[in-house]
């Protein structure tokens, strides 16, 4: 997982970038707010970052807000690294749109495991989106087949936004997840035989 | 209850063990001494360009970054478990806070003093691991 590590001070964002990549995530840095919030709004962001809220530029908790602001639909898992002393802070950074917090100086294995929430989390959200996409093509499709389709009275034949004329079965085949097989019903199974006995 | 404070911090950190806490320091690196050697050698290489920032916005009377450098310094301060330096740090942000800047610039000198005392003393502990 690529995560962002947002810090502004040399030694702490050393040791971040140290137990993460050991840990087996790619990191991308940034050594300011602005610089952050640049990386967090790029097509090719990382999807979990880790924010220090004191950075020059832009506070960490400023760019959790504007990061909802701007995109507020996309799946970005943000961690508020705060001081023991400042959780005071630590409601008005959830309200700015974090999703978890950290404090510093962090202790390895609760890193870990938070970072683990968020993966679950993101995991999670693609999954949801992914049901969601489904989901809507699905409707979309069906849409196709509602409304009001010209139908021939004798033929039975469909017109469609072209002016062409179908048959019922190719209509619906192109327009809906459905296929046909074909077969025939008693009533017709008995024109069938009247005319083949006719005839002979 | 400022000059009581003061006094009980310099005496620990005049204390050479007080300064900062190894046991502390290295569960803080998950038990890993040479992650604990490389940080403390990217802290001494770094740790000038904080204190000349620190003097520098407290000359300048410049608030947010005189409260932002206190509060960097408590940061890395306490991956040493450096009380002596965290609490000053703590002092100076607060009183940045409150918008009380004189008061704030006034401790300035002493976290850089502790600063400093916590750099030598980190510095003797790499020599002493090099031995």
């Amino acid at each position: 997982m690529r995560i962002l590590i947002a810090e502004d001070d040399v030694t702490s964002r050393w040791l971040l970038d140290r137990v993460l990549k050991r840990w087996g995530h790619d990191i991308v840095i940034a050594s300011s707010g602005t610089e952050a919030l640049e990386a967090l709004l790029s097509p090719e962001s990382p999807q979990l970052a880790i924010l220090d809220w004191l950075m020059p530029g832009m506070t960490g908790v400023e760019v959790c807000r504007e990061v909802r602001r701007v995109n507020p639909l996309t799946s970005r898992y943000l961690i508020l690294l705060t001081s023991k002393s400042d959780k005071g802070d630590v409601v008005s950074g959830l309200e700015a749109g974090a999703d978890d917090y950290i404090t510093k100086p962090f202790n390895q294995d609760e890193l870990r495991a938070r970072i683990k929430v968020g993966l679950r989390v993101i995991e999670l959200q693609s999954q949801l989106a992914e049901r969601v996409a489904q989901l809507e093509a699905a409707i979309a499709r069906e849409k196709q087949l509602q409304g009001l389709l010209p139908i021939c009275s004798y033929c039975k034949k469909i017109r469609d936004d072209g002016n062409y004329w179908h048959q019922v079965e190719s209509y619906i085949v192109t327009h809906a997840d459905v296929r046909f097989s074909h077969s025939v019903c008693p009533e017709c199974a008995n024109q069938v035989r009247q005319q083949i006995l006719k005839g002979a | 209850m400022d000059t009581n404070h003061s006094s009980s911090l310099s005496s620990s950190a005049s204390q050479g063990d007080a300064v900062f806490n190894l046991d502390a320091a290295l569960q803080r690196m998950d038990g890993d001494a040479d992650l604990l050697n490389e940080v403390i050698d990217v802290f001494l290489e770094d740790y000038p360009n904080s204190l000349q920032q620190l003097r520098s916005s407290a000359e300048a009377r410049d608030l947010k970054l005189v409260l932002r450098t206190a509060h960097t310094l408590k940061g890395v301060a306490g991956n040493f478990a450096a009380n002596s330096v965290t609490e000053v740090g703590h002092q100076v942000e607060t009183l940045c806070k409150a918008d009380q800047l004189t008061e704030a610039i006034s401790l300035v000198p002493m976290l850089e003093s502790r600063v400093l005392i916590l750099a030598e003393a980190l510095r003797r502990h790499r020599q002493k691991e090099a031995a």
